[in-house]
């Protein structure tokens, strides 16, 4: 009880120290050249590899594609109007790549967006140091394997000549084989679920960081008023952590137009295109890369990624004023 | 007045700092910038003295010349040779060592990054089949022509390499941007003597098993009666029942009936294609040519194969053996749609196949492994059901690359010198057979043959040493292969057994291999129309490529004929006539600088089907044993 008494006084003490800090700051002047300097280098930073390359949304408007270099189709190339724009609003397999760009995420959202939560929770819950720290480090180790590795060991698991439904079949325990890596109907949820256990260790780090950060006496106190694990989890961790979910929560929403390019085409494959066909590996293919049949289109891309960014901004204020409106909190 | 001081400082370091980015974006336009008259970039060369031709131009580099060269090859599978005497000799001779990079994929994406950020090599190695890829670097200026490189600081190579071969690559400026990393001169070329660049192999054991059912089932004649696809009751002698489509489908259907499964000696496929992708895939070419699908009509016109009803047919027998099921897998099996090119190349290094339609130069380590393994794989050819003759391309000398010097290039002047140098014959039996002394010497005093030395026939005999230091073909960047089959020994001296079966692979189907070339036409980027023409031809191949799978899987003939009819409708509505106009009119004038007013060997006046049925193998009068 005294300790307590003690820390209360420290808090008043340090509150006062503070205020006649604040009364001591004075906003800079043009004297505190130093330190105008230093911060001039993040505004820098700012402009030149964020605000700068903003002229190159030119080409958005310009008839480049074709040309191989992209400074020179951003000055040279002849303007288009919105040619660009049209050719993507009225390309036959748009409705298709939106359709699975936006319903891989929202999946994603509504099934891979939880779950780190839900595992950073119940990893707190457990009670031996040694067996939580032997999950998280489990659970963590497949972030550090590449795409590439990692989805292929799951290309030779679901091999159908060599993998699991061969020796499945082969033991008589099926009656035909399956294909996972082929039937589009499987890619969604192959895509949710080796993302969730390549990601979901990784993921969760934040949230087992924020609630590490939730002060034990309120967990005593509640012990205290009788609550059980349940209770603590549900009036004290969820609540704690909030602030942390809906800025995740927003940028999850403000990002559900892209899916992990490197993700998507390690599994992609003629078979399976009607599904994994996302906007990411759209541009990225007929924008970026060049074939026996078609150059790099720089316009095209550009002119996407533009829409993109157009509605990534639209769904980051819609998700904040969405929090706002039913937690109170978003993130400005 | 310090707030200004401030303001002004700010802004100098955002320009100071912005200036390297906009830089680094290379605002190149490759060289000179601008169109000439011809539609291709006005080029300005450097002020370098210019070469005589009283002697071979490379050795008029001068001898303290030490030249540090980028040559990046665009193609992530390309070997990058380790250091071996062969680049020490260039390096000796010329002056100049070379620093190699290839990509990590083939998508065309390091290439075009290169380019964007101005961070282009000296020489560049393009696939010859990226038509527009190549017009496209000419057309702005990247990459220098070789004409006029040539008479400014190397006019022996004009001597050294075969003109023919410059004029094939020739635009309409009559200037050629680049060699070919494998060509031959057509006056070098042994008439019928080149082998056809696609192949099916099958395994031999099976094979000769299956022989032995045909056999059986042979009437005293000899002779096999069977129902075609079309309904006809047909006669074929049983040696090569197989060949025709409704035999292969029987042996793939016994092969896979009696031998399926994961273990050792089985086979999980009766038909192994390559690699499906977005564009498709190569193994429907090669049955294409099989089936003696022709690329242009009988009046001599272009002929879009896709929309052929002969190519509809061929779509339809591959969905039969895609979809004929054999136990729990089919003829062709489902995880080949799925397969990348090395789970294509596991299946055939593992004798997983009873029959591949694949490239086999291209997979030519994975059929030396299979023969490593006891699985070895010969030559077979297929007929279309009405038994025409195969009608395939053959390899010719225009290789799979097409090496050009870029604008970039610091030294031009000594890049052809060492271009004129490499094709020259002493470079060619440098690159081919080694340095002189070290790996080989003259036969005999008329220095037309050359024979292997001792030391290294005993190096390479023996299985402890390596002969990889000594760099025989492995600069296979610009190579005359017919001169080296023309110079090399004609004895097996010192090939091994491996040696001789990769070049055999597919030899004995050389005599149905034909010349392709009016094919390979290049479409004018600079054209009004090639905007709509590029972007119709992108929508159709990707819907090509989408649903050839589906056409092939589909559950049934009628499904797979709705799929077709419904893919032919859509590439129509995909402004399909535009694309066929401009290939006409391309493939026309491609026929015009050959010569030749009919290009489908079938309808040459001379032609005269070489099909022998009782040789399923193709003949094996071709193989050779050095």
């Amino acid at each position: 009880m005294e300790e307590i008494v003690v820390t209360a006084e420290e808090n008043i003490r340090s509150a006062e120290r503070n205020k006649k800090e604040k009364k001591k700051f004075k906003p800079w002047s043009s004297n505190d050249w130093v330190l105008f300097c230093m911060a001039s280098l993040s505004v820098v930073f700012l402009a030149v590899f964020a605000y700068a390359p903003l002229y190159g949304l030119v080409l958005a408007f310009k008839d480049g594609d074709g040309a191989l270099n992209i400074a020179q189709a951003i000055t040279d190339a002849p303007w288009c109007g919105l040619d660009n724009f049209v050719y993507f609003f009225t390309e036959p397999e748009m409705a298709n790549i939106m359709f699975n760009t936006l319903g891989l995420n929202i999946l994603q959202l509504l099934i891979n967006f939880p779950c780190p939560i839900i595992f950073a929770v119940l990893t707190a819950e457990l009670l031996s140091d040694r067996f939580k720290k032997f999950v998280q480090t489990v659970t963590f180790f497949p972030h550090f394997i590449s795409w590439a590795v990692f989805g292929g060991i799951f290309l030779i698991l679901f091999n159908i000549d060599k993998g699991l439904p061969a020796a499945l079949y082969n033991m008589g325990l099926i009656s035909e084989k399956f294909d996972i890596l082929g039937d589009p109907n499987w890619f969604w949820w192959l895509i949710i679920g080796t993302s969730l256990l390549k990601g979901m260790g990784w993921g969760s780090v934040i949230y087992v960081a924020a609630i590490a950060a939730i002060p034990q006496e309120l967990y005593e106190a509640a012990k205290m008023d009788g609550a059980n694990r349940w209770h603590k989890i549900a009036y004290i961790t969820v609540p704690s952590i909030a602030p942390t979910i809906t800025l995740f929560f927003i940028l999850s929403v403000s990002g559900l137009l892209n899916n992990g390019i490197e993700h998507i085409l390690v599994f992609q494959n003629t078979l399976n295109l009607d599904r994994s066909e996302v906007l990411d590996t759209y541009i990225y293919t007929y924008g970026l890369t060049s074939t026996n049949n078609r150059l790099p289109r720089y316009s095209y891309a550009t002119a996407i990624g533009l829409i993109k960014s157009f509605v990534s901004l639209f769904l980051l204020v819609l998700g904040n004023a969405v929090c706002k409106k039913i937690s109170g909190k978003g993130i400005y | 007045m310090k707030k200004r001081f401030c303001t002004t400082v700010a802004a100098t370091l955002v320009a100071a700092m912005a200036l390297p980015v906009f830089a680094a974006c290379g605002r190149d336009s490759g060289n000179g910038g601008g169109g000439s008259g011809d539609n291709m970039a006005q080029l300005t060369y450097p002020d370098f003295e210019q070469t005589p031709k009283d002697k071979n131009s490379w050795e008029y580099i001068p001898d303290d010349n030490d030249l540090k060269i980028r040559w990046y090859v665009d193609v992530s599978s390309w070997p990058i040779p380790a250091d071996n005497s062969v680049l020490r000799k260039i390096k000796e001779d010329t002056g100049i060592s070379i620093e190699f990079t290839t990509p990590v994929q083939d998508d065309g994406q390091k290439l075009t990054t290169m380019i964007a950020g101005g961070d282009i090599p000296d020489i560049i190695s393009v696939t010859s089949a990226s038509t527009q890829m190549l017009s496209s670097l000419a057309q702005q200026g990247y990459v220098y022509d070789i004409n006029t490189l040539a008479d400014k600081w190397a006019p022996t190579l004009h001597d050294h390499l075969p003109k023919d071969v410059l004029d094939w690559w020739a635009y309409g400026n009559g200037k050629t941007y680049g060699i070919p990393n494998h060509y031959y001169s057509y006056e070098d070329i042994p008439e019928g003597q080149l082998q056809p660049n696609g192949g099916m192999m099958v395994r031999k054991d099976l094979f000769d098993k299956w022989q032995a059912v045909a056999e059986a089932r042979a009437d005293g004649d000899g002779m096999i009666s069977y129902t075609s696809r079309t309904g006809e009751t047909k006669k074929v002698e049983w040696e090569g029942y197989i060949t025709t489509p409704e035999g292969f489908k029987e042996a793939a259907t016994w092969a896979m009936q009696n031998h399926q499964g994961t273990g050792k000696g089985q086979i999980t496929t009766g038909l192994q294609l390559g690699q499906f992708n977005r564009d498709g895939n190569v193994s429907l070419t090669w049955l294409s040519q099989f089936f003696a699908i022709p690329f242009e009509t009988r009046d001599g016109e272009y002929l879009y194969q896709f929309t052929d009803e002969r190519y509809a047919d061929m779509l339809y027998y591959l969905n039969e053996l895609c979809t004929t099921k054999i136990g729990g897998g089919t003829i062709i099996s489902r995880g080949n749609f799925t397969q990348s090119y090395d789970g294509v190349g596991s299946v055939v290094a593992g004798g997983q196949a009873f029959a591949t339609l694949v490239t086999p130069q291209d997979y030519q380590m994975h059929f030396a492994n299979a023969k490593d393994n006891g699985y070895e794989y010969v030559s077979m050819y297929i007929t279309n059901s009405q038994g025409d003759a195969p009608v395939l391309a053959d390899i010719r000398g225009y290789g799979y690359l097409f090496n050009m010097i870029t604008t970039k290039c610091s030294r031009p002047d000594l890049v052809i010198k060492l271009f004129d140098y490499l094709t020259s014959e002493e470079g060619q039996r440098l690159i081919c057979f080694g340095v002189e002394g070290e790996t080989w010497e003259w036969a005999d005093d008329t220095k037309k043959q050359l024979a292997y030395t001792q030391d290294f026939l005993d190096k390479k005999s023996d299985p402890s040493q390596s002969i990889e230091g000594y760099g025989l073909m492995k600069f296979d960047l610009l190579i005359n292969y017919q001169l080296y089959d023309n110079m090399q020994p004609k004895t097996n001296h010192g090939k091994t057994a491996a040696e001789v079966f990769r070049t055999n692979l597919k030899r004995p189907l050389t005599v149905y291999a034909y010349d392709y070339n009016a094919t390979h036409f290049i479409i004018d980027t600079n054209d009004g129309r090639y905007k709509n023409y590029a972007n119709a031809l992108t929508r159709i191949s990707t819907t090509i490529g989408s649903q050839l799978s589906k056409i092939l899987l589909a559950e049934n003939h009628a499904e797979a004929v709705r799929l077709y009819n419904q893919t032919v409708d859509t590439i129509q509505k995909r402004n399909l006539d535009l694309v066929i106009e401009m290939n006409a009119e391309a493939y026309k004038k491609t026929k015009e600088k050959l010569g030749i007013t009919v290009a489908w060997p079938v309808y040459r006046e001379d032609y005269v089907s070489p099909l022998n049925r009782k040789m399923p193998n193709g003949d094996p009068a071709y193989y050779r044993n050095y």
